[in-house]
């Protein structure tokens, strides 16, 4: 589970990128990008703290 | 007044007694350990501010990238020539190392001002939180040539982050330290998440074509705000070395570097200035050219990622403030021996919060940060010479030590003298320390030689 977590916590972190840079091509709307950007974000607090905040 | 120091060093040294041994090869750490070290610690809320400033100093975007990647490079080389040797050597924090070379008082002293100048950087660090709540709330950030705050909503907010923060470093200083090791890739990829999405309303086309001559003309144009001195590249580049002179020239990490196999983890540095001190500061740059030069992190911040932004506005200040007030705790332990810890760390943090409703520490953060590595400067040269060139000169190192001083004179005023002589230096204060330095080496090597033949009597 604990991988599966630190898996998810990566790619939480790639989708804070990812989504900015959606926005930047104009492939969606200010609006979906900070939504999406929040949502990404929170998703990184939970998963890096469950996978891998002991190994810190 | 001899015997209140004597006490305070011994205070001081009860402190710091788990860091006396010399690390032992089994507690070496690996090269990855280091490098996430750096990365972690040098993408911090300073960047919001720092980065924003070359804006608003005027610096040209080629001087900029010129001066960035000199100074971090001359930062990384300071690092691996400057402190990792003498760490790896003898092992030892910069603590002890010093104790043995300017005497027990003077250490203590050092510690004292360091405690100082890490309440000050804190209250700056708050001061750039609470332009976040600021930002959300409605609450006009001070202006940028404005030293006192602006409104009593401004510090009230300030008030209630320093207390926060301060809360958090008492209760529970090692958890939140492990919480904040999470925050520090989160905040770099915000820095890049925040800026790629400002750029098109930069006019920067959205297959990069045209962002050369957008960095140039809209965003990094050679043209100062009112108010704001012109910086050129050796501005920017002495800048990026300097940024942590107290860590490295000024030989703090010693304390991390006692740890590395070899002198050739210094280079590890690299992972921390490179993403930190060059690509978070040209992301700063890019937002707060978005927000019309307003120097307001938090709305810069805001604007330009929204919740996410905010957030990790709050979430960098708190990740510098946290560390840094348990430090000052540490250090302001010695002066009040009958205190515990989590009253040291709640008187750091009362003056923390009461700088921090400052403005100023924060709106001048460039000067600030060039004063606190001039005023520590000395101690890297001193220990530099003590332990690198007095050998090779047949002067015997360790007078402090082996003569039981409490301070070592000479070192006290060879570091007293080298700041005067840093203030009547006629030039910007940002090229002030190299000077200085080799100053403060030259005059401690010629001192300690002199009177070298009385002490070696002994």
């Amino acid at each position: 589970m604990k991988s599966i977590a630190k898996a998810l916590a990566w790619i939480s972190l790639a989708a804070c990128i990812a989504i900015p840079y959606l926005a930047f091509r104009g492939a969606i709307g200010d609006s979906a990008y900070r939504t999406g950007l929040a949502v990404a974000s929170l998703a990184w607090f939970v998963f890096a703290t469950w996978g891998l905040a002991k190994r810190a | 007044m001899k015997s209140r120091l004597a006490a305070l060093a011994a205070q001081m040294d009860q402190i710091e007694e788990f860091d006396r041994e010399p690390v032992s090869p089994s507690r070496f750490q690996s090269l990855r350990q280091f490098a996430g070290l750096f990365g972690g610690e040098h993408v911090a809320a300073t960047e919001f501010v720092i980065g924003a400033f070359f804006v608003l100093h005027g610096v040209k975007w080629t001087d900029l990238l010129l001066g960035l990647f000199l100074g971090n490079l001359l930062a990384v080389l300071s690092w691996t020539l400057v402190c990792a040797p003498i760490a790896t050597r003898t092992r030892l924090t910069l603590y002890w190392y010093f104790r043995k070379i300017g005497g027990p008082g003077l250490m203590s002293l050092f510690n004292v001002l360091n405690g100082l100048l890490y309440c000050v950087l804190a209250g700056a660090m708050i001061s750039v939180s609470t332009t976040a709540v600021g930002a959300v709330l409605g609450v006009p950030s001070p202006g940028l040539n404005d030293w006192l705050p602006g409104s009593v909503a401004w510090v009230a907010i300030a008030i209630l982050i320093g207390t926060a923060f301060t809360l958090m470093a008492i209760l529970g200083f090692e958890k939140f330290s492990r919480f904040a090791v999470i925050c520090s890739p989160w905040m770099l990829a915000i820095f890049i998440a925040c800026a790629l999405a400002v750029l098109p309303r930069l006019g920067v086309a959205s297959d990069f074509s045209n962002f050369w001559e957008v960095a140039s003309t809209r965003i990094w144009n050679g043209k100062p705000s009112p108010g704001q001195e012109q910086f050129g590249a050796m501005h920017v580049m002495f800048f990026a070395w300097f940024a942590n002179l107290a860590m490295h020239i000024g030989l703090s990490d010693m304390a991390l570097f006692r740890f590395a196999p070899n002198w050739k983890y210094g280079l590890a540095s690299a992972c921390g200035m490179f993403p930190g001190h060059m690509l978070a500061w040209i992301c700063s740059g890019v937002m707060v050219a978005a927000i019309n030069r307003e120097m307001n992190p938090g709305l810069m911040a805001i604007e330009a990622g929204g919740f996410a932004g905010g957030a990790a506005v709050m979430i960098a200040g708190w990740t510098t403030a946290n560390p840094t007030l348990y430090r000052a705790g540490l250090a302001f332990q010695s002066v009040t021996p009958d205190w515990s810890r989590w009253k040291t760390t709640a008187g750091a943090g009362l003056l923390t919060t009461a700088l921090a409703c400052l403005p100023v520490f924060f709106l001048r953060l460039l000067d600030y940060v060039a004063i606190y590595g001039l005023l520590l400067m000395p101690v890297g040269a001193i220990v530099f010479a003590e332990h690198w060139i007095l050998p090779r000169i047949g002067v015997k190192p360790y007078r402090a030590e082996r003569l039981g001083w409490l301070v070592n004179w000479q070192a006290l005023a060879v570091w007293v003298g080298t700041l005067v002589f840093c203030w009547l230096l006629p030039m910007h204060l940002f090229f002030k320390w190299l000077p200085g330095y080799f100053f403060a080496l030259g005059a401690y090597t010629l001192a300690s030689a002199l009177t070298a033949r009385e002490g070696s009597s002994k």
